[in-house]
Parts: structure tokens; C-alpha cells; sequence
């Protein structure tokens, strides 16, 4: 006779419980062990058409990079390359059924566009179909003069060659361009610039880093970045918590707050800041400062430069002249010191309990000498010779 | 009539038939082999029960390890799902932000800030939403950018609190107020 045996239901339930646990475990590692053992399919659409020179070209694509290359030919070539991994050719065929790079390609426009279906939901639990990988990658030659409006999301944009307007919004991605004729409108966020020989460039930029050469118009609003431009013939900037490096150029007009912004050799400047440190070195022609909370240092003040005019705020200035040069200075401080050397010659000075005024001249005294003027609200002036 | 006669015959000495009844022995061995073959259809539903068991439990244990180990970034919501180190350098900066953000609101100057905060915020969500849909390797890529965002926030707390300190070194910050939910930035 058998004997039946009956385990108690705690018991019976723990068992259970570890038992699920250990299958858990062991699927888990399962996944883990073949989550890429995957190989790479790719899918090439080219297309290309005659249009006209002026054409406009709208592009709208996400994870992968947008190139853009203006050619000597009334046609426009579109390659559009979606690469997929997967461990199989059925789950990269299933990725593709997903992605579709819509292209209406007429005459005067151009419309190419990346949609991504979600991807279902599959109630099959083990690995295979889940872990495909892609990337939907776009190159573009057209006529120089077409114009383009751009949408990039997490992927780099490359720019060459073009005479026509460029509009562009870059998420997460790096902007390259060089030889850009046209008038840039960019709007960008989180990523890299790099564009050389543009002509104008109207830029809203986010936690950017990089750099701008040779441009005759740029003017930037932008947030926690590091930028360094050369050669740019007038700039306009709207900052905070940035850091600018500018070398060369015309003219520099900047309106910000908590900045870092050091100028070299540029011909004129105008800038109205608060808590913020201003470098400014071999400044050519004008400049002219308007500071709250800063700490402002003009330094190699050259004899081509015609005027220094300074106001503040809990401002420390320091102006430093070349040796030899001529300069007069009209200074006034109210509840703050001015602080000369001793080549200065001085043909005025009133000092009060609140109020300290200076006037005088260095070198020559001949009215088409530089002038330095100052007005200053508590903080300090304080002017030396090289 | 014969058959009329067979069966008076029976009826008058049924009592002599009666006598004999069969051994205890007999009846012994007929319910042994009742019992037996009722004890092996209890233990052929018994291996099923526990067959059927082990294949559901099979189930369960995998979709859960499936579930829970998935790479697929559909299911990425948390930080915390892309890895371990992302998470942790996440909670360092929430931290860090915290504090400074505090540090600012006891020199009365969160305002300054408020606004750039809060887009920086928006840019997190944004980032937070991508990663639901983003392909595997992008999805590593997005997370890096989130981080970013977080420094980006440490870094303007940290320049304008510095420049607030330099600029008014001798100005003692208001005397720590107990935070307000709204005081409170993620």
C-alpha cells in the first residue's frame, strides 16, 4: 500500500516562493548572458530628383546624425540608412516594419521625414525580440542656394557647403558647419558647436560648448555655456552663468549676468553685466562698461583706443594703460576710493567724506589723447600704468 | 411448469443454501485490490497536480526574471532601471542640489535662479520621457545628458553663490529657515 504524505501549506508555500525566486534568477541571467549577441542589418533608401535651386528642404529625424551637403547640381540626393542590431533577421525586420523615412520630393520642396512607431509590447518574456538596437542616419546634397529647416533629436548635424537660410533645432546633439552663407537660425541644447565661415548666425543655446570662427553677424542667447569665438565681425550676446572667450573682431555688445567673459584685441566694446568677471585685454577702439556686483580688469589698454567709459556698482575696476601712452581721466566715485599712479598728472581733485573726484592726464596733455571716465557707486577704481 | 418447480424447490431450502458464506479472507483480498487500484488513481492525479504546478511556477519564475532583467527601454522609467552608478551619481547630485539650493534661500537670492532651474527641470522630464522610447544605445547616451542637466544645475548654484559670497563677503546669510515645499527643486 502507498502511503500518501501531506506537507504542511507553509511549508508548501516557502517552496514554492524559493523555488519561483531561483527561476527568476536563472531567467534573469539568461537575458543578461544573450541581451547583444547581435549582428547588424542595414536598410538604404536613396533617392534623387532634379529641383529647383531655391528649393526648400525640411528634414525631421531622431537617433542618428543629419548630414547636409550643398553640391553644383539642381538635384537633390536623399540617402537614408537605418541600421538596426538585432540577433535575428526576423526581430531586425520587426525594427524596420517600425521605422519609416517618409520622402516627398518636389520641385520647390522637399519633405523627409523619420517616424518610429512604439515599439508592441510583446507577453513573451524570454529574450530575442526585445533588444533590438538602430540608428536612423540622413545625408542630404543639394543645390548651395536651397533653404533648409532642420529637426534633429540625439544625433549629430553636420552642415557644409550651403548659401541658402538654415534653421535648425538640435536636441542633444552636435552642431558641425563651415562655408555657410546664409542667414543660421539655431536652437540648440546639450551638445557640441563648431562652425567656421558663417555669415549670420542668430543662436539660442543651452548647456553648449565649443567654438564660432569667422562670422560677420552672431548674436547668441545662451545658458551655462563655454564658448570661444574668433574673427567675428559683431557679436550681440545675451548670457548667463556662460563662459565667452572672444579673440579679435569688431564689435562685442553683451548683456548678462553670473559671466565669465574674457576679450582679446577686439575693436569695441559695450557690455552691461552683474556678478559677473570681465577680462579685458588690447582693447582697440571703445569701451564701454556698465557693472553690478563684478570685478572688471581692462588691461594693456593700447593708444588706439579712444575711450574707456566705466560705471558701477560695488564694481572693483582696474584699468591698465601701455607705458607712454597718453590718456586723460574724469573720474568720480561716491562712497568709493580712486586709486592712481604717479605718472598721472593731476589738474583736479576734490575728495569729501562720500565723494572723491579725479581729473588729469598721462603723457601728452592734447585733447585727442584716449579718455578714461569713470562714475563709480561704492565699490573701487583703481588706474596703473604698464 | 417445470421452471414453476425449480423455483419452489429454491424457496424451500433457501436456508440450506444460505449456510455457506464465503472467508473473511476472500472479502479481504477483493477490497485490498479495491483500495489499490483506488490509491493509484489518487497518485496519477497527484503527479499531474504537481506537473502542472512546476510548469506554472516554471512561468511565473521566468516572466519575472524576464520582467525585472528586461533591456528594453520602453520599460526604463527610473534612473535607477539604466544602472547602478547612474542612480547613485543621480541621488549625489539631488543632494548636492539640495544643499546649495538651501545655501541660496538663506541669502534670499533663489530668485535669481528660479527661473533657469526650472527649465533645466523641464529638460530633465523631457529627457525622462525620451528614455521610454529611446533604442538601447541612445538610451545610455540620454541618461548621460540627464546627469549633465544635474551638473548644470550644481554649477550655476555653485557660480552664483560664489559670486554672491565674493561680492558681499561680510553679508551673514538669513538664519536657516525651515524648507517649504515649494523651497524644494528636483
Amino acid at each position: 500500500m502507498i502511503e500518501s504524505y501531506k506537507l504542511p501549506a507553509r511549508v508548501s508555500l516557502c517552496g514554492a516562493f524559493v523555488f519561483v525566486l531561483l527561476l527568476t534568477l536563472a531567467a534573469s541571467s539568461l537575458k543578461a548572458q544573450s541581451s547583444c549577441d547581435c549582428e547588424t542589418y542595414s536598410r538604404l533608401i536613396k533617392k534623387e530628383y532634379e529641383v529647383y535651386p531655391t528649393v526648400l528642404v525640411n528634414i525631421s529625424n531622431k537617433y542618428g546624425p543629419v548630414r547636409i551637403e550643398g553640391w553644383a547640381q539642381n538635384r537633390i540626393r536623399v540617402e537614408a540608412l537605418t541600421e538596426v542590431q538585432a540577433e535575428s533577421e526576423q526581430a531586425a525586420a520587426q525594427v524596420f516594419d517600425r521605422i519609416k523615412t517618409e520622402m516627398n520630393i518636389q520641385q520647390r520642396l522637399v519633405n523627409i521625414q523619420t517616424e518610429i512607431e512604439p515599439a508592441k509590447t510583446s507577453w513573451w518574456p524570454f529574450p530575442g525580440m526585445q533588444t533590438a538596437d538602430y540608428s536612423i542616419g540622413i545625408r542630404v546634397y543639394l543645390p548651395r542656394p536651397a533653404a533648409i529647416s532642420l529637426l534633429n533629436k540625439h544625433g549629430k548635424v553636420e552642415l557644409r557647403n550651403i548659401m541658402g537660410n538654415i534653421s535648425a533645432e538640435v536636441i542633444s546633439g552636435d552642431v558641425f558647419g563651415s562655408d555657410l552663407e546664409g542667414e543660421i537660425t539655431l536652437n540648440q541644447k546639450d551638445g557640441a558647436i563648431n562652425l567656421e565661415q558663417i555669415t549670420r548666425l542668430n543662436a539660442d543655446l543651452v548647456n553648449v560648448e565649443g567654438s564660432l570662427t569667422s562670422a560677420e553677424w552672431i548674436k547668441v542667447r545662451s545658458r551655462s555655456t563655454a564658448l570661444r569665438f574668433r574673427n567675428i565681425t559683431k557679436l550681440e550676446s545675451e548670457t548667463r552663468y556662460d563662459n565667452y572667450f572672444v579673440d579679435g573682431g569688431g564689435s562685442f555688445f553683451n548683456e548678462g549676468r553670473f559671466d565669465e567673459i574674457s576679450l582679446d584685441q577686439v575693436r569695441e566694446v559695450k557690455i552691461r553685466s552683474s556678478l559677473s568677471r570681465l577680462y579685458l585685454d588690447k582693447i582697440r577702439s571703445n569701451v564701454e562698461v556698465e557693472a553690478d556686483s563684478s570685478r572688471v580688469r581692462i588691461t594693456d589698454v593700447p593708444a588706439t583706443c579712444r575711450k574707456v567709459k566705466l560705471e558701477g556698482r560695488f564694481t572693483d575696476f582696474r584699468v591698465v594703460l601701455q607705458p607712454s601712452v597718453s590718456f586723460r581721466l574724469q573720474a568720480v566715485a561716491h562712497h568709493a576710493g580712486i586709486r592712481y599712479p604717479r605718472a598721472l598728472r593731476v589738474t583736479e581733485e576734490i575728495e569729501t567724506s562720500d565723494r572723491h573726484t579725479v581729473k588729469g592726464y598721462f603723457g601728452q596733455p592734447h585733447s585727442t589723447a584716449g579718455l578714461v571716465e569713470a562714475s563709480i557707486n561704492y565699490g573701487g577704481l583703481t588706474i596703473e600704468e604698464d | 411448469m417445470q421452471r414453476d418447480q425449480f423455483e419452489q424447490f429454491i424457496h424451500h431450502n433457501r436456508d440450506a443454501f444460505d449456510g455457506d458464506v464465503p472467508e473473511l479472507k476472500v472479502w479481504g483480498s477483493i477490497r485490498q485490490e479495491l483500495d489499490h487500484r483506488k490509491q493509484r488513481r489518487l497518485v496519477l492525479w497527484r503527479v499531474a497536480g504537481v506537473a502542472a504546478t512546476v510548469i506554472g511556477l516554471l512561468f511565473c519564475g521566468a516572466a519575472l526574471g524576464g520582467y525585472f532583467s528586461t533591456t528594453d527601454p520602453s520599460a526604463i522609467v527610473a534612473l535607477d532601471d539604466v544602472g547602478a552608478r547612474y542612480a547613485a551619481q543621480e541621488a549625489a547630485y539631488q543632494e548636492e542640489i539640495q544643499q546649495k539650493y538651501q545655501q541660496l534661500a538663506s541669502y534670499e537670492q533663489v530668485g535669481a535662479v528660479h527661473k533657469d532651474l526650472e527649465r533645466l527641470d523641464a529638460t530633465i522630464a523631457e529627457l525622462r520621457e525620451e528614455l521610454k522610447t529611446a533604442p538601447p544605445s541612445k538610451a545610455e547616451d540620454i541618461v548621460k545628458h540627464l546627469l549633465e542637466n544635474y551638473r548644470v544645475k550644481v554649477y550655476i548654484l555653485e557660480r552664483v553663490l560664489n559670486r554672491i559670497q565674493m561680492t558681499n563677503p561680510d553679508v551673514e546669510p538669513a538664519a536657516p529657515k525651515k524648507a517649504r515645499t515649494d523651497d524644494r527643486i528636483i
